[in-house]
């Protein structure tokens, strides 16, 4: 049971342990309480639909009775399955509707329990199925009975649409869940762990120059103070001593220079005391970047009706394209904001520009929350969009500042994973907290929750050491530089563009649209497109590994291409309808899994000679901006490919151009390495 | 012993926030670990079990809300059918006679229910028929009700508000299809009200047992599963505090055969000589130094 021999130890086991342990406790809880919950809606439902049926007897009764009133005998009643097909297709709580005679017999019968209904049924129906009848009269005497039974399956059906509702809530919380404890583990356990191990490894070499700088109160940390009073004491004891030496040492003579030589083989600390080690955890990102991106979700569900409440009519505008403005404000001020935050990144460091962004955000928040007209409104949500910009890339830059070639995919992958999750579960809380506390308080949440991402990046972020010497260059010329290198041209065209471009034209415009015109409700059609955030969540940090452990990069991404515009462009081969939609989405998933973030990690080793330049964070920027370019024109090309060939082909259209995108891709990508490898350029694709 | 060590700058620790274990100063209180393990147990599981309940709570209030607003337009429709006919064969409202005992039927059928409204707004516009809080006759028909009806067409519902509840109308047309009339029917939403109340407080007492379990459970298994580890950590932070002196860090914990804290073991055994070499050789300078000293003092 040796120790590795790098610097850092594997917690591996630990953490496992600790993940399951808590995981295990969440999932029993919250069975727990979806079982109970599931009881008590049971017991409190079935009265709510046993209701409706007796409502729908009396209603559907008096119909009837008109008729027997007029001396028509019940038997030669005309249209009477006709009226109660209607009123089974308006009442699907309704299993079967009978007009039966006094001894039972079934004169009309319909719905989709009418094969269980039995002549002499009581009043409890079958499978003990509640049954509401109506005595029916001709001439003041009884002639037959209207019974109306519940449906069997109905308390069953809407409890598997709950039970689906709420596991989609158990995964959302579980994601969550997981990112609390990892930041958790990274912060008390394995972060403080590493460093000790660092320390004591380096002290085993002779180098007391460093201590953890860690204190806590529990056993690591009793621990760690232990190793850390020592390094220190013998810092004190060798600035003690040289300082003695310094006063006499030309008296000591040959015994004390050998002495001094003896020393020289430890390393101690420059100044007065030793340093304290950087706790540096990839980790750390993800919770401020969660907490940030989580607060601007919060009101997606519900901001195109926050807007319509400040609407203003705009001469030459639509109430459509008016309604509209505020979220195109915000994707433009973002999309000019990300290039020049790359650039403050690069010279103030992440940790700064996350800090910075706080108030464009706060401010934009409030004040949208605020907002009483539609001036303001967009005013204030397009400062929130530049505040965004620079949040965002200071993660990235701040990924960027901790990664190296070998794991910057691993890197990358931290921040769309968080993206994702943050994305799943602020969509679904935000409208949960606006309906219970009201629009403009919800964006007061955000903004709390933007206050506490800025306090944790300000606890946890380390600041830059060195600030690098990157020239300002403005975004064109820039753009103007990065576009004479081949290879990043061919990245961004056909890796970047199509990906965004499948990602909002198919996934968030078309899907929606062809399950709904599949006769899916809202709750379907978000379980469906769920899939593909959660297969990116799990998938994306798995092939991100691979990507930096094989240097499959390049590889990777083309692969991706190719996987996520497949399904697509399969859906009728994959079953159509709502099967192949969900393979679709699955492929669509996976694929992106593949190729995202290697594809961000790429950037930095196609363009080495630009990234000395103009600094790898501006040129994640330019990936943003152009990323963009895909994003916007995605709805429009899925849009006009639907109304010209329908939703089927539309998609198979865009699947067909992705994956003829990758495939080009890699062979532009083969082409530029075989120059490429004429020049000394660094290459792994 | 060796010296206490100084304050430590830019120390670390996000943990010790909530822990009180504040960075660059002594812990107010030490927590063992797997306490700090199962305190974020209880967090997650409440956390978890709350969201599921908000949720559930949301989902419950939909399928209520929805039940009743259906049922209650079972009951809109069918007194719309009775009257609908009539002014299809051109009568007008006042002519259908039956109508006042129908709607004082209905009233007594749904306790929901707190009033009916049947009312013209063409040609004039008027309550015809009532029953219950405000019946007909008593007000004038409100503005929302008579634009919901011009909006409208035959058979479609609409909703709006009045004193004593929410109100689910109808709208009635002549037969020229034109809207001339409506049923309104209001309903208190004190039951819903009742109904969502006991649902919330069941969901609170369900979110309490199954966070309490959960955490009970959490905190044996994190007992059972870090006890070796933190009494392996405990015993080497003993052994570090003893200068390396496993005798007096007391008996070596048997059995745990840990990998994290067996490598932390092999690793302050390497720290610890190495710490003891630099010692010696500082030892030896500081005595040269004194000897050098004193010679040149004697001298």
């Amino acid at each position: 049971m040796s120790a590795k021999p790098s610097e850092d130890m594997d917690f591996g086991h630990v953490r496992r342990r600790i993940i399951l342990v808590s995981g295990a406790m969440v999932v029993i809880a919250a069975l727990t309480v979806l079982l109970l919950t599931l009881r008590a809606f049971e017991r409190d439902l079935l009265p709510e639909v046993d209701a409706k049926t007796q409502a729908v007897a009396t209603a559907l009764s008096s119909t009837f009775q008109q008729a027997l009133d007029l001396g028509i005998p019940l038997d030669q009643l005309i249209g009477v399955d006709l009226v109660l097909d209607e009123v089974l297709a308006g009442n699907p709580e309704i299993g079967y509707l009978a007009v039966t005679t006094l001894d039972g017999t079934a004169v009309f019968l319909r719905g989709p329990n009418a094969a269980d209904v039995k002549p002499t049924m009581g009043l409890a129906g079958v499978d003990g199925a509640r049954e509401r009848s109506v005595m029916l009269q001709s001439n003041g005497e009884a002639v037959g009975r209207l019974r109306v039974g519940m449906a069997k399956d109905f308390v069953r059906r809407s409890m598997t649409d709950i039970i689906l509702d709420l596991a989609v809530v158990l995964m959302v919380s579980l994601l969550a869940t997981f990112e609390l404890l990892m930041f958790f583990i990274n912060r008390s356990l394995s972060g403080p762990l590493t460093l000790a191990m660092r320390t004591m490894r380096r002290g085993a070499r002779g180098d007391f120059s460093h201590i953890t700088g860690i204190r806590s109160g529990d056993e690591v940390g009793t621990l760690i103070t232990t190793i850390d009073a020592r390094v220190t004491a013998l810092n004190e004891r060798f600035r003690d001593v040289m300082a003695r030496v310094g006063q006499g040492a030309a008296a000591g003579g040959a015994a004390v220079s050998a002495a001094m030589d003896r020393l020289r083989t430890y390393s101690f600390a420059e100044d007065d005391r030793p340093k304290p080690f950087q706790m540096q955890v990839l980790t750390d990102v993800r919770m401020p970047l969660l907490l940030y991106v989580l607060a601007g979700e919060m009101s997606r569900s519900f901001f195109p009706n926050f807007v319509k409440d400040l609407y203003t009519p705009i001469p030459g505008l639509s109430y459509e394209a008016v309604l509209g403005l505020p979220i195109s404000a915000f994707m433009f001020f973002m999309a000019s904001a990300t290039p020049v935050s790359g650039g403050w990144a690069d010279r103030i460091g992440g940790r700064r520009l996350f800090l910075l962004s706080l108030i464009p955000t706060l401010v934009g928040l409030l004040g949208t929350g605020f907002a009483q007209t539609f001036g303001q409104l967009i005013t204030f949500w397009s400062l929130n969009a530049i505040g965004y910009a620079m949040a965002t890339i200071a993660c990235q830059s701040r990924i960027a500042e901790m990664t190296t070639g070998e794991n910057r995919a691993q890197g990358m992958a931290v921040f769309v994973t968080a993206i994702m999750v943050a994305a799943i579960c602020g969509t679904s809380f935000g409208g949960v907290i606006a309906d219970r506390i009201g629009f403009r308080a919800t964006f007061i949440v955000s903004a709390a929750m933007v206050l506490l991402s800025g306090l944790i990046v300000a606890y946890v972020f380390v600041p830059k050491q060195t600030k690098e010497q990157v020239a300002r260059v403005p975004l064109m010329q820039a753009l103007k530089r990065v576009s004479t290198n081949f290879r990043f041209g061919v990245l961004m065209v056909l890796g970047a563009v199509p990906a965004k471009l499948i990602l909002t034209g198919f996934l968030f415009y078309m899907i929606p649209l062809y399950l709904a015109e599949l006769g899916n409700n809202q709750s379907s059609i978000g379980r469906q497109m769920m899939v593909y955030f959660a297969i990116m969540i799990i998938m994306s940090p798995l092939f991100a590994r691979l990507a930096d452990q094989r240097g499959w990069r390049g590889g990777l991404v083309v692969l991706g291409g190719v996987v996520a515009g497949i399904g697509a462009a399969a859906i009728p081969f994959l079953g159509g309808g709502e099967l192949g939609v969900l393979l679709a989405v699955i492929t669509l998933g996976l694929g992106h899994a593949l190729g995202t973030a290697p594809l961000i990690a790429m950037i930095p080793e196609v363009c080495a000679e630009e990234v000395k330049e103009l600094g790898q964070t501006a040129l994640l920027g330019i990936l943003r901006v152009v990323e963009r370019v895909g994003s916007v024109l995605g709805p429009l090309a899925a849009a006009s490919l639907a109304t010209l060939y329908g939703y089927e082909t539309a998609a198979q259209i865009i699947g067909a151009i992705v994956a003829g995108s990758a495939v080009l891709l890699w062979l532009l990508l083969l082409l530029g390495r075989a120059s490429a490898s004429k020049t000394p350029v660094v290459d792994e694709a | 012993m060796q010296s206490a060590p100084r304050r430590v700058a830019d120390g670390i620790g996000f943990w010790g926030v909530v822990t009180k274990v504040a960075s660059g100063s002594l812990s107010l209180f030490g927590l063992r670990f797997s306490y700090k393990i199962t305190a974020t147990i209880l967090v997650l599981v409440i956390f978890a079990s709350a969201v599921i309940a908000v949720l559930a709570w949301h989902k419950y209030k939909s399928i209520l809300d929805a039940l009743v607003v259906s049922r209650l337009e079972v009951t809109a429709g069918h007194l719309q059918n009775g009257i609908q006919a009539p002014l299809r064969l051109g009568l007008s409202l006042s002519d259908v006679r039956t109508m006042q005992e129908q709607i004082d039927r209905t009233l007594g059928q749904d306790r929901m229910i707190t009033a009916i409204h049947v009312f013209e707004t063409a040609p004039e516009r008027r309550m015809v028929y009532g029953a219950g809080h405000g019946a007909a006759g008593e007000g004038a028909v409100p503005q929302p009700w008579a634009d919901a009806v011009a909006a409208g067409s035959g058979g479609r519902f609409w909703r709006s508000t009045a004193e004593g509840g929410q109100v689910l109308g109808v709208t009635l047309v002549d037969r020229l299809e034109q809207p001339v009339g409506g049923i309104a029917v209001v309903y208190s939403t004190a039951y819903v009200d009742t109904r969502i109340a006991a649902m919330t407080t069941s969901l609170t007492d369900y979110v309490i047992i199954a966070s309490g379990a959960a955490a009970g459970l959490g905190f044996l298994a994190v007992q059972i599963l870090f006890r070796p580890v933190s009494k392996r950590l405990k015993w080497l932070a003993r052994f570090a505090g003893s200068s390396g002196d496993a005798e007096a860090a007391g008996p070596r914990p048997a059995g745990t055969g840990d990998a994290l804290s067996a490598a932390m073991e092999q690793e302050y055994g390497r720290f610890d000589a190495a710490v003891r070499e630099a010692e010696t050789a500082l030892g030896d300078l500081e005595t040269l130094v004194q000897t050098t000293d004193a010679r040149s003092r004697a001298s």
